[in-house]
């Protein structure tokens, strides 16, 4: 048999929108020079092949269901290094919304009398079901960052998630704050990486990578108060891509 | 976990796709013919259910794009747009002519960037018999740069005018939250000039390609507009005959099947067609002449 000398990648997706692959295919000429480093052998939504034998699994999407969660264990137990790719596979996206409500009013509102036969359980990101490796947060993904996280990878050295709040970002790129512009914006609390796309372009930050791990809340809540806004007013805001960390922000703010 | 189970002899077939690739989303398809008698014909997407209906009950009029958009990344705008034009019409809010132009420009980049993907990255392979574009990349390495170079075009026009194609970030009910730079729009203008003699090849290249031999009667829906080759606005139109698209609950007729996550839709009791080719067979006479000259030359 011949030698393996590139490492073998296969991507699986979940419960999501397939956005975050498709970056990959935005990639352009990167992409090019990827498949040059790496044998992609498992692609679903632009390839017919599906080997099984893989090193690396780059997996999108948040585990909804029974299958998905058998799914995942078996593409763990496969895959040397596992990767999380976007909102839904870090910290389960906009699914976490239907975890807020009674999962049979969800079930009923959407399929009615056959509701029966529909199998979902709480949404959850993958790393509350397996060991992740590698985690790309955003929705979708910002391909600097991808490129960033799969050198890392392909070096074998870990990534380092940013740890400080979109602000910092959001202050180099010389943007007017939302605050300012009577806006709620949650980038004081949400984890940074994404060079404060959203509100480069005018709109402001809704918090798709999550919450940093030590949000300053205090700091968070004074300028909340400066501009007449109060915590209930944002938590709402919070549960659009961030409600598998509830518990977290309901700790942190309330 | 993932086979094809293809059984055909004159009087028995099973046919058992378990799931399809190079596309959008899980599904099967599952075909059984037993002594010459279909038993069972069905298109299963096995998408896991998200509830995307209940996900909306009570939240901001604002975040319902964002929801609406998360459906696909692939057709992220017109998702986006849809959304934004049922929120203004609830509202009663008339959005300027501009923003009417940047949003069907916006559609038109994310139109061409959705096809150049369709068929060169999940058609094409098909049709040259290899599994995957990646074969293509050593065996057909101009066109590859071709098509990459058109994505780049339409993925730059996302940048320019909404920040980004999937889930476009700066198209709001009412309008924009920034509009695009000048600078950006220009060079947009130059690549889109360039990029048309890579559209006149892909004519060129496609009509070398062998398509498989299929027909069948189906009903073609789409949008129709006097004023233009609709894609943003206008009504609805099928079998000729058009409907507002406030009476959709009217025309279409939405099913839950147990085989299915997806619900099923029906016009007047029967599948229908949507997409290209319902729209270019709706409304092939408002086409531009360039298109008309084209489609001479293809018959």
């Amino acid at each position: 048999m011949k030698k393996q000398s590139k490492p073998r990648v296969a991507f699986f997706d979940f419960t999501d929108c397939e956005g975050c692959q498709l970056q990959f295919a935005n990639m352009g000429n990167t992409l090019l020079e990827l498949t040059e480093l790496v044998d992609i052998v498992n692609f679903r939504e632009i390839m017919s092949e599906q080997g099984q034998d893989y090193d690396i699994a780059i997996v999108e999407g948040a585990i909804t269901t029974d299958n998905d969660v058998v799914r995942i264990k078996k593409i763990r137990e496969k895959a040397k290094a596992l990767v999380t790719l976007g909102a839904c596979a870090t910290i389960a996206g906009v699914n976490g919304i239907k975890n807020r409500r009674d999962l049979e009013t969800a079930k009923k509102t959407v399929y009615a009398e056959k509701s029966g036969s529909i199998n979902t359980i709480k949404a959850m990101p993958v790393h509350e079901v397996v060991h992740v490796d590698y985690a790309i947060n955003g929705c979708p993904v910002y391909i600097p960052e991808v490129i960033a996280v799969l050198k890392c990878l392909l070096m074998g050295k870990p990534y380092a998630v940013p740890n400080y709040p979109v602000c910092v970002e959001c202050k180099m790129n010389e943007n007017v704050c939302r605050y300012e512009k009577d806006q709620e914006c949650l980038g004081p609390v949400t984890r940074a990486g994404c060079n404060s796309w959203c509100i480069n372009n005018g709109n402001r930050c809704y918090g798709c990578r999550g919450l940093v791990d030590k949000p300053a809340s205090d700091a968070a809540k004074d300028i909340l108060q400066k501009y007449g806004l109060k915590v209930e007013d944002i938590l709402n805001s919070f549960t659009l891509y961030n409600d598998s960390m509830g518990e977290k922000y309901d700790q942190e703010f309330k | 976990m993932t086979k094809s189970l293809n059984k055909i002899d004159s009087q028995n077939v099973k046919i058992d796709v378990h799931y399809l690739t190079r596309v959008e989303g899980h599904g099967n398809i599952v075909v059984d013919v037993k002594e010459g008698k279909l038993t069972k014909c069905e298109f299963q997407v096995i998408e896991s259910p998200r509830f995307f209906e209940s996900m909306l009950v009570g939240r901001s009029i604002w975040e319902a794009q964002h929801l609406t958009s998360r459906i696909c990344g692939i057709c992220a705008c017109g998702h986006t747009l849809a959304s934004v034009k049922a929120g203004e019409d609830a509202l009663g809010i008339k959005p300027s002519d501009e923003t009417i132009m940047l949003r069907k420009l916006l559609l038109y980049t994310e139109m061409l960037d959705s096809h150049v993907l369709h068929i060169y990255i999940l058609v094409a392979p098909d049709l040259l018999g290899v599994k995957s574009v990646v074969p293509l990349i050593k065996t057909h390495r101009p066109v590859i740069d071709m098509a990459l170079r058109m994505k780049r075009m339409s993925d730059y026009g996302g940048e320019v005018l909404a920040g980004r194609h999937i889930h476009p970030i700066s198209y709001v009910i009412g309008g924009l939250t920034q509009l695009p730079s000048r600078e950006g729009l220009e060079k947009l203008y130059s690549l889109m000039l360039e990029s048309r003699k890579d559209g006149e090849e892909t004519v060129k290249i496609i009509k070398t390609l062998k398509f498989p031999e299929f027909q069948r009667p189906t009903q073609y829906m789409s949008l129709t507009s006097d004023e233009e080759y609709a894609m943003y606005d206008g009504d609805l139109m099928v079998n000729g005959k058009k409907s507002k698209v406030s009476d959709y609950r009217k025309l279409f007729m939405e099913s839950v099947v147990d085989y299915s996550r997806a619900k099923i839709s029906k016009i007047n009791g029967k599948s229908y067609a949507v997409g290209a080719l319902a729209r270019f067979n709706n409304n092939s006479d408002s086409c531009i002449k360039k298109q008309r000259q084209w489609r001479r030359n293809w018959v």
